[in-house]
């Protein structure tokens, strides 16, 4: 059989390569090139510059061709081998089995050529793949997958048989979803960024005109920048959000999923579903007037997939239609739920640490009496304080622990037993007098863990939680 | 806690242990002042930041040395039961933890200058996440302890 026998990556691996290595370069290229310029035009020193940039060029070039060369990989009867390394050799086996989940991207260099990347994570990655393949045919790929999956003999099988079911997001949900997706923060970050660089570039006459007359218009204009700057933004943000999940799909096979999604960078994640450790129901604050919701889940290893290390279930899903969506993907994490509420005396702490924030800033108060109108701030934290109180809850369901509490959002968690690494119940002396308690609870996540902290619990509810914990795990 | 209290205690000799590394970290905040004291006959600085300055020192010397090391001893409990361990500390914030057997990946034991002096070792234990730690236990049941979960956590074979 072809099986033992060694591949390579496609050639274009060397071109990808070799601009990997240019990014680098090009910062230290530009420095040297500006210090260059101050020094005067030396011809030694320019024929010195230009020999050693052909140089780093050429080796550049000759380490991408010998890096391409020497990666090989082969399917084996039992592992994963990848050969690699110009210098040093190194040698990696790669057990299906221990492999958690592998994801196929393709950029648009990639896709001009009709190629993809391919990620490879296994338990002990942490932030970074724990290999990946830079260019592959897609066919290759798919047998990687399709191999790692476990499915040696479908590695040369057809490709069609039946057809999995599968979810899509429509055009209009998309919209909305971005329309909603309140990212306005980091495009405005963004913004900022882009016309801090620029203002560098601006002539300085410019400038202090441009002072002057802002002095001169009053703050009405500044003001006016200001909140065109935020709307541009916003539409920043929803392009961006559609750009990254349009053609958003998820598939589902006996047991796994796979998740594609991009139109420009256009990306797959396939996970085991017993990889899956939890999973969220994200409310955020313009999505849950209209009972739109977003779904996540907290995979084991599940490598860099999308920005903040999650990975989007569904990106709007309304909320009527959630149990029986999850029902269709994750059966197990469709369950009904019915949160026992947080003790009435825990509404105080909650009001109390909605308002505490304002405290340090009451001296600034009788200084500058401006400084009063952030007291109009003062109800909306009260309000999101109460809300957070209402939210909160908790509910044991034979294996599954749900748990709901709201910073901005509103967030409830689904876990099994068997993903929760450990539950802490954290106390202080003031909530010994009232008998709550702190509760968090770990479940593995990318890059490491994550904890979700529900926040004044009745104390009582330990007892419960320990036996719940302490029951057999074996048929969870 | 409305949980009854983790059965076993830490051994008695830590209380010593914890003093003695309080003395010090307070020894290297006396050096800092003394820094500054000496540094002051060459140059021209208040003589209050100096006070202020020992006076943390004093006041961080009795905490580490005399309250925190007591405090400490009176919440450290844990508890090794057949399928979860229970472990809780905490001086002010009382922390309970509760990690399922069959989460746990490995356990190891190590000690420090300090605690080998006292013939006391600390015993890590690590979920795929996270990392807990029982200090000052004896040597010995130190090591009863980290076999014991060794083969407690090896009986519940789940994979991740």
């Amino acid at each position: 059989m072809m099986m033992s026998d060694y591949k390579r990556q496609h050639p274009f691996m060397i071109l990808m390569s070799l601009i990997t290595q240019l990014k680098s370069l090009f910062l230290p290229f530009v420095l040297v090139l500006l210090f260059q310029n101050q020094g005067g035009g030396d011809f030694y020193t320019d024929a010195l510059f230009l020999a050693i940039t052909g140089g780093i060029l050429v080796l550049s070039v000759l380490y991408s061709i010998f890096k391409w060369f020497f990666y090989r990989y082969s399917l084996k009867e039992d592992a994963l081998i990848v050969r690699s390394g110009v210098f040093i050799k190194k040698r990696r086996y790669i057990k299906p089995e221990r492999v958690q989940t592998t994801s196929m991207e393709a950029g648009i260099l990639l896709r001009m050529r009709g190629l993809v990347s391919l990620k490879v994570e296994t338990a002990g990655s942490k932030i970074e793949a724990e290999f990946t393949l830079e260019a592959l045919k897609p066919e290759d790929a798919k047998a990687i997958q399709n191999y790692l999956k476990g499915d040696v003999k479908e590695t040369f099988a057809e490709e069609e048989e039946a057809e999995p079911s599968f979810i899509e997001i429509g055009l209009k949900d998309l919209f909305l979803a971005a329309l909603t997706s309140g990212n306005v923060g980091i495009a405005f970050l963004f913004i900022f960024a882009v016309v801090s660089q620029f203002i560098e570039f601006v002539p300085d006459e410019f400038v202090s005109e441009l002072q002057g007359s802002l002095i001169g218009q009053g703050l009405l204009l500044i003001f006016i920048i200001g909140v065109l700057v935020l709307i541009a933004s916003w539409i920043i943000s929803i392009i961006r959000y559609m750009l990254r999940f349009s053609l958003f799909k998820v598939t589902m096979e006996e047991d796994e999923l796979t998740i594609t999604r991009g139109l420009i960078v256009k990306r797959t994640f396939r996970v085991k579903k017993h990889r899956i450790q939890a999973v969220n129901i994200v409310e955020g604050i313009l999505r849950e007037p209209f009972s739109f919701a977003t779904v996540e889940c907290e995979v084991a290893g599940g490598g860099s997939y999308e920005p903040g290390h999650k990975i989007t279930l569904f990106p709007l899903i309304r909320k009527n239609n959630l149990q029986k969506t999850l029902k269709s993907v994750l059966p197990e994490y469709s369950v009904e739920f019915n949160l026992s509420p947080l003790p009435k005396r825990a509404m105080r702490r909650y009001i109390v640490r909605a308002l505490i924030l304002y405290v340090p800033i009451i001296p600034v108060f009788f200084f500058y009496p401006i400084s009063l109108l952030v007291l109009i701030t003062l109800p909306i934290a009260l309000y999101f304080g109460i809300l957070r109180y209402k939210n909160g809850g908790y509910e044991i369901k034979e294996n599954m622990l749900i748990q709901r509490s709201r910073m901005i959002a509103k967030t409830t968690v689904i876990a099994k037993r068997r993903a929760i690494q450990d539950i802490t119940l954290t106390q202080t002396i003031l909530q010994k007098h009232r008998n709550l308690v702190h509760f968090d609870m770990t479940v593995m996540s990318t890059p490491s863990h994550k904890t979700f902290r529900l926040k004044d619990l009745p104390s009582s509810t330990m007892e419960e939680f320990n036996d719940w914990l302490q029951k057999n795990t074996q048929n969870s | 806690m409305s949980l009854t209290a983790p059965k076993h205690r830490l051994h008695p000799k830590a209380i010593k242990a914890w003093r003695i590394k309080g003395l010090m970290y307070s020894v290297i905040y006396g050096l800092f002042t003394a820094a500054f004291f000496i540094t002051r006959l060459f140059l021209d600085i208040p003589l209050s930041i100096g006070i202020i300055m020992g006076g943390i020192t004093l006041f961080l010397a009795a905490l580490q040395i005399f309250i925190i090391p007591k405090i400490r001893m009176i919440y450290w409990g844990y508890e090794i039961k057949d399928n979860e361990i229970d472990i809780q500390h905490g001086l002010i914030i009382i922390k309970r933890t509760l990690i399922p057997m069959a989460r746990i990946q490995h356990v190891d034991t190590e000690h420090g200058p300090i605690m080998r002096k006292f013939e006391l070792a600390t015993l890590n234990i690590a979920t795929a996440g996270t990392e807990h730690k029982i200090p000052a236990l004896d040597f010995e049941t130190a090591r009863t302890l980290r076999k014991k979960i060794a083969s407690l956590a090896a009986l519940s074979d789940d994979d991740v």
